[in-house]
């Protein structure tokens, strides 16, 4: 580059700032890979992501060897090490297998993956980074594998399992069409655009019918949270008493959307201070309007405490549905909004990309709305165009804040970004 | 450890030397890659320096050097992003772009050491075709259908007719042998019910009208076009079950290195593989060839575990003060749990060879560089901290109610704090009414009375026993002190149990636009270049604890130390800048406000740079520490593209000290090395007095990744407790 023969004899650790990025509508496939290129890609994979499902796999393997090994230390230690050691299986008092707890661990080839999902998939390996290959996941089964047909391939061994296909859980729920991952814009009938306005159009009706049925607990709520502290509560009892899959309110495959909200309605008149089943429906909304609601207003670090908080503990949670149905992109969209407007840190926003990405989650327009307001403000600082209105206040028409905000990495960072709504915006419109 | 200490040497600064003599100095190096090799070329250009002692080309010197030059318009070349190195061509990941089983290793994405020897793992064996074989794999078919059972019918027909989709094979040509074993699985693993509700949702014809066995065979052949064929052998695509004896070590270490990466790879090429936890047993499904191919190299897989014993004791006592709490079993056997799951090591107890009483860890693991690492973070974890003192302050406005709220942005944690629950205490916040900002003036309820107590501890009137245990360095060596305040929340540990145990994290929202506002430090830069020239430090950071086994017959502790760089453009270290610090004494004052977003830390740090710098004193620079300059020629700090990082584990200091007698002597100390960071530091100015660093701090996934923001001062902050209170009044009045 340049800069060395403009500063010869001065420190040469000063950086220039690329310019012109290119504009992201070309050369899309020459983009820099995110995470590496610019820096600290050496220090370790900072920013490698597991999917949600996997490393809460992975930490019940964990657990389930660690609480071998305790078993193990406190009955005879030194026989069972040994046993380990000589590759004998432990096994319980009767000296059988203990089959009826025995967790598995399942590796098996992808399943072959239908032209709709594959399109889908390849918008999430784009955007996902180089994270990981995707759609790769073991599964964890009490199911003992040696119950099935030897010449079962393993894909056909998770069909009674809880495993998720790539889209979430709404999808189950029948006639009324809600956008799901699996339906946005692949309908044969309707252009993609219409299959997205159509999509927003559900959407809308469905919270609109949501609101109308949880309507007597959302006033208890009022009364309720009076504090952030209050919602915080709130919050914490409704994650802590959502059912696990094998508890769960059993949806009959028939029953409409419309029957299931007729449904929410009558029992919530009936007891307005409960959350009426089922969880994985009205949570999200509950969730949603309390932390968009113009009649829950916290300040904004406040709120960002409280989406933080619901969002690691769904992602912590063994039980998966919890992060499946509620962390869905509208919870996303909120959590993108938040995050840009305590941090400013374009990685922060890169990071949830990447994750919704990775988890299966694909933006919608409201997401396009959140990331084209950053980006514009952002592409203002980077191309310094100095008649131009900011959309955000908070940043400073004023060199410095290009100082603050830019440097290399964030650059890049900022591409990928970009990369994400373009390939986004292609995929809705 | 705050950068402060650090002198960039960015700035063109004066320095006197004991002669008198004063020279102007840059120290702008050329840019290298390899600091310590290119250090001719840097002679070079800097002998002319030390000559131009004439006042008139002294003075000339001062005018020009000390400003950057704008750079005439004419210079600038327009490249394109390509051009500019800024772009690259998106590499295709290798798994889409070759056939699927094409040159597949199974070690694809697992970091070993490289004389394993991958590659001979990787080559299939191919004699699996002799007559002996087939025998053995036809005993095999007959043991694996006596454990045929029936679908369990509770599925539903739906679920039946996808789980009969699955089965359909993808390559039509199969063996007689083949096509038996899926008509027996259709025959046997399904009703008739099912395999209707099958053909009718697939292929739209419910056949009422078939008996089972023909039904069968309209799937077989008309549906999925199975066609036999005598070039198909049934070892490549009969499919059969081996069940392989595992030890749990082994069993953890394919299942948890890289999330079992391992055997995901083995599950690419066509297995299905099942490890039965309680059991220690791997099932594996699959054709005989691949049966063949997962066992080999499974086996060749595990003859590179390896093992190392970790004398447990000797490690936690020559890493703990004198005069320091020892880590105790409990802790040390949560803490290798924690370390097993971050490193990828295991784990084993062991009675200790020396001392019956005592237990010895054997670590066990693919390849040597994960038993490293796992020392590493042990060390990391023993919290070697001799030189800090901390003190709480509460400044919280008693007027309003407090909570504990949960602390849950873990991505900003390391690897141990991460583990653990966190909470703040933080006022309640009314639905709907956002407050006002508080009253500048009286954002911090401080006393004056509090106030000189404060500065009494951190001017280091209450001593420890641990501070009176710390070596005293030779008073040759400079001591710089520094006081500094800096934003942050202070966390306690959510756990009843244990002893309590707090934290205090830098990253704090709402900050960037205020910060935004203020001017750059040291404003050097034209005008117009501010656009153009990225106006961030960066550094990397090193921290070393000492092996106290190398003083053990001393009665004092030896100071951590850190090691700083400047970073060039390509993210390369520049070595000739390094800076050795060791950290004497470091008094931490947390004042906790719960009413306001973040809480405060005031630090009063005293260090010592063991290095002088090296334009100061070329020829010998380094002389006095050959171990810091063997440990530069070891280490690799690139952090650009395509470079490679590696610090090496120790670094052995000469440390000039003074005994207890009042004589000097140099001692020896190893340091163990314990992690890096990242560091791209902003510099501000506020009041016009007081230094302002944001920083971006990388710490990757163990260290985690935060910002920072600390407010230096002066040094006359602790003079009074007029000036102690401004200096708290300063910054708590706008950040």
């Amino acid at each position: 580059m340049l800069r060395n023969t403009l500063f010869p004899s001065l420190r040469c650790s000063k950086r220039y700032l690329s310019r012109s990025l290119p504009a992201s509508n070309k050369d899309n496939n020459t983009f820099p890979k995110p995470n590496k290129g610019a820096n600290n890609g050496n220090i370790d994979d900072a920013s490698k992501m597991y999917s949600v499902q996997e490393s809460t796999m992975f930490t019940e393997i964990f657990e389930a060897i660690e609480k071998k090994f305790k078993k193990a230390e406190a009955n005879e230690p030194e026989m069972i090490d040994k046993f380990s050691k000589m590759g004998v299986d432990i096994k319980d008092n009767e000296g059988k297998p203990n089959t009826a707890k025995s967790l598995q661990v399942l590796f098996g080839a992808n399943r072959s993956i239908s032209k709709k999902d594959s399109r889908l998939l390849s918008f999430f390996r784009d955007t996902a980074g180089e994270n990981r290959e995707l759609n790769e996941s073991p599964t964890l089964t009490n199911d003992d594998i040696r119950k099935y047909p030897v010449s079962l391939l393993s894909s056909s061994l998770n069909v009674s399992e809880t495993k998720k296909d790539l889209n979430s859980t709404i999808s189950g729920l029948g006639k009324l069409e809600v956008p799901t991952a699996e339906n946005i814009g692949y309908s044969m009938n309707l252009t993609i655009k219409e299959q997205t306005l159509k999509n927003l159009e559900n959407k809308q009706k469905l919270r609109i019918a949501l609101d109308d049925a949880l309507s007597p607990h959302i006033e208890i709520m009022k009364q309720l949270i009076r504090t952030d502290y209050d919602a915080l509560e709130y919050v914490k009892n409704k994650i802590i008493s959502f059912p696990s899959k094998r508890e769960n309110y059993h949806m009959n495959k028939d029953i409409g959307l419309s029957e299931t909200i007729e449904e929410i309605k009558e029992n919530c008149s009936i007891r307005p201070n409960e959350l009426p089943s089922p969880g994985e429906i009205t949570l999200p909304h509950v969730i949603v309007t309390l932390l968009a609601s113009p009649d829950f207003v916290f300040s904004m670090d406040r709120k960002y405490n409280l989406i933080s908080y619901i969002y690691n503990e769904c992602k912590k949670s063994t039980n998966m549905e919890l992060y499946l149905s509620v962390c869905n992109v509208d919870f996303y969209n909120i959590l993108l909004q938040l995050s840009w407007d305590n941090f400013k840190e374009i990685n922060l926003l890169k990071q949830i990309i990447t994750e919704m990405s990775i988890n299966g989650i694909i933006g919608d327009i409201q997401t396009i709305e959140v990331l084209d307001n950053i980006v514009d403000d952002l592409r203002y600082l980077n191309d310094h165009m100095l008649d131009y209105e900011l959309k955000d206040p908070t940043i400073q028409k004023d060199k410095l804040s290009v100082n603050l905000l830019w440097c290399r990495e964030n650059s890049m960072s900022f591409s990928t970004v970009e990369n994400y709504l373009q390939k986004l915006k292609e995929s809705l419109t | 450890m705050l950068i402060r200490g650090v002198i960039p040497s960015r700035i063109i600064s004066t320095l006197r030397f004991n002669n008198g003599i004063r020279i102007y100095y840059s120290t702008g190096s050329e840019s290298n890659a390899d600091g310590l090799a290119g250090s001719d070329t840097l002679k070079q250009s800097d002998s002319t320096l030390e000559t131009t002692c004439d006042p008139v080309i002294e003075a000339m010197i001062s005018k020009t050097r000390g400003k950057k030059r704008k750079p005439s318009k004419a210079s600038f070349v327009v490249l394109n992003p390509t051009q500019a190195g800024l772009l690259r061509k998106r590499h295709i990941p290798s798994e889409f772009s070759k056939k699927n089983g094409e040159k597949l290793s199974i070690l694809e994405g697992i970091e070993l050491d490289k004389d394993m020897p991958s590659t001979k793992i990787a080559t299939r064996d191919n004699d699996i075709g002799d007559k002996s074989e087939t025998s053995k794999i036809l005993n095999e078919i007959e043991n694996s259908r006596k454990r045929l059972l029936v679908f369990a019918s509770t599925a539903s027909q739906g679920e039946a007719a996808k789980s009969i989709n699955y089965q359909k094979p993808t390559v039509k040509k199969m063996s007689q042998e083949r096509y038996d074993q899926l008509k027996y699985l259709l025959d046997t693993g399904y009703t008739v019910p099912q395999l209707r509700a099958y053909t009718k949702k697939y292929y739209n014809d419910s056949n009422n009208k078939l008996v089972k066995h023909d039904l069968i065979k309209k799937v077989l052949n008309d549906y999925w076009g199975c066609i036999v064929t005598k070039n198909v052998k049934e070892a490549d695509d009969v499919i059969i079950e081996r069940i392989i004896d595992i030890s749990t070590r082994d069993m953890y270490l394919l299942l948890l290195t890289n999330n079992g990466k391992i055997m995901h790879n083995l599950a690419r090429i066509g297995a299905t593989l099942a490890v039965v936890l309680d059991e220690n047993k791997i099932i594996v499904r699959g054709t005989s060839a691949i049966i063949k191919y997962v066992e080999v190299s499974l086996n060749k897989i595990l003859q590179n575990v390896v093992t190392e014993t970790m004398p447990i004791s000797d490690i936690i006592q020559f890493h703990t003060a004198k005069g320091a709490k020892l880590m105790t079993y409990d802790e040390t056997r949560d803490l290798t749990g924690l370390i097993q799951r971050v490193s990828g090591a295991f784990f084993e107890k062991v009675p200790s060879e020396n001392n019956q009483d005592s237990i010895d860890y054997t670590l066990a693991s693919l390849g040597r560089k994960r038993i490293e690492d796992a020392k590493k973070l042990f060390l990391w974890a023993m919290n070697y901290e001799c030189q800090l003192q901390e003190k709480f302050g509460n400044c919280t406005d008693p007027s309003l109610i407090y909570k504990n709220y949960p602390y849950t942005s873990n991505e900003c944690l390391d690897w141990i704090n991460r583990s653990k629950e966190w909470y703040r205490v933080q006022s309640v916040q009314a639905v709907n009414t956002i407050p006002d900002e508080p009253n500048t003036d009286t954002r911090l309820h401080l006393e004056n009375e509090t106030i000189e107590t404060y500065r009494n501890f951190l001017n280091g009137q209450e001593s420890s026993d641990l501070n009176t245990k710390m070596m005293k360095l030779s008073s040759k060596l400079l001591q710089n002190k520094t006081n500094s305040i800096t934003l942050g929340q202070i966390l306690r540990e959510n756990n009843v149990d244990k002893y309590n145990s707090y934290m205090f994290q830098p990253r704090i929202p709402q900050i960037t636009s205020k910060l935004l506002q203020l001017p750059l430090f040291d404003n050097v830069t034209p005008e117009n270049d501010l656009y153009s020239i990225d106006q961030h430090d960066y550094y990397v950071q090193m921290k070393f604890i000492p092996n106290l086994s190398s003083i053990s017959d001393e009665s004092f502790n030896a100071p951590p130390l850190e090691i700083w760089c400047e970073l060039d453009d390509n993210d390369n270290a520049i070595l000739t800048s390094a800076q050795c610090i060791l950290l004497m004494e470091q008094k931490r004052l947390f004042l906790e406000s719960g009413h306001l977003p973040h809480d405060y830390r005031i630090d009063r740090d005293t260090t010592v740079n063991l290095t002088e710098s090296f334009e100061l004193n070329q020829e010998n620079w380094l002389n006095d520490q050959p171990g810091l300059k063997e440990f530069f020629r070891k280490a690799k700090l690139k952090f650009g593209q395509g470079g490679k990082v590696e610090v090496p584990g120790q670094v052995k200091l000469s440390l000039p000290m003074v005994n207890s007698n009042g004589i000097d002597k140099v001692v020896d100390v190893n340091y163990d090395y314990i992690n890096i960071t990242y560091r791209r530091v902003l510099r501000l100015k506020y009041m016009d007095k007081y230094l302002v660093q944001f920083s971006d701090i990388n710490g990757g996934s163990r260290g985690g990744r935060y910002t920072q923001v600390d407010f230096v001062g002066d040094g006359s902050e602790l003079d009074s407790t007029e000036n102690l209170r401004n200096f708290i009044t300063d910054i708590s009045s706008n950040f």
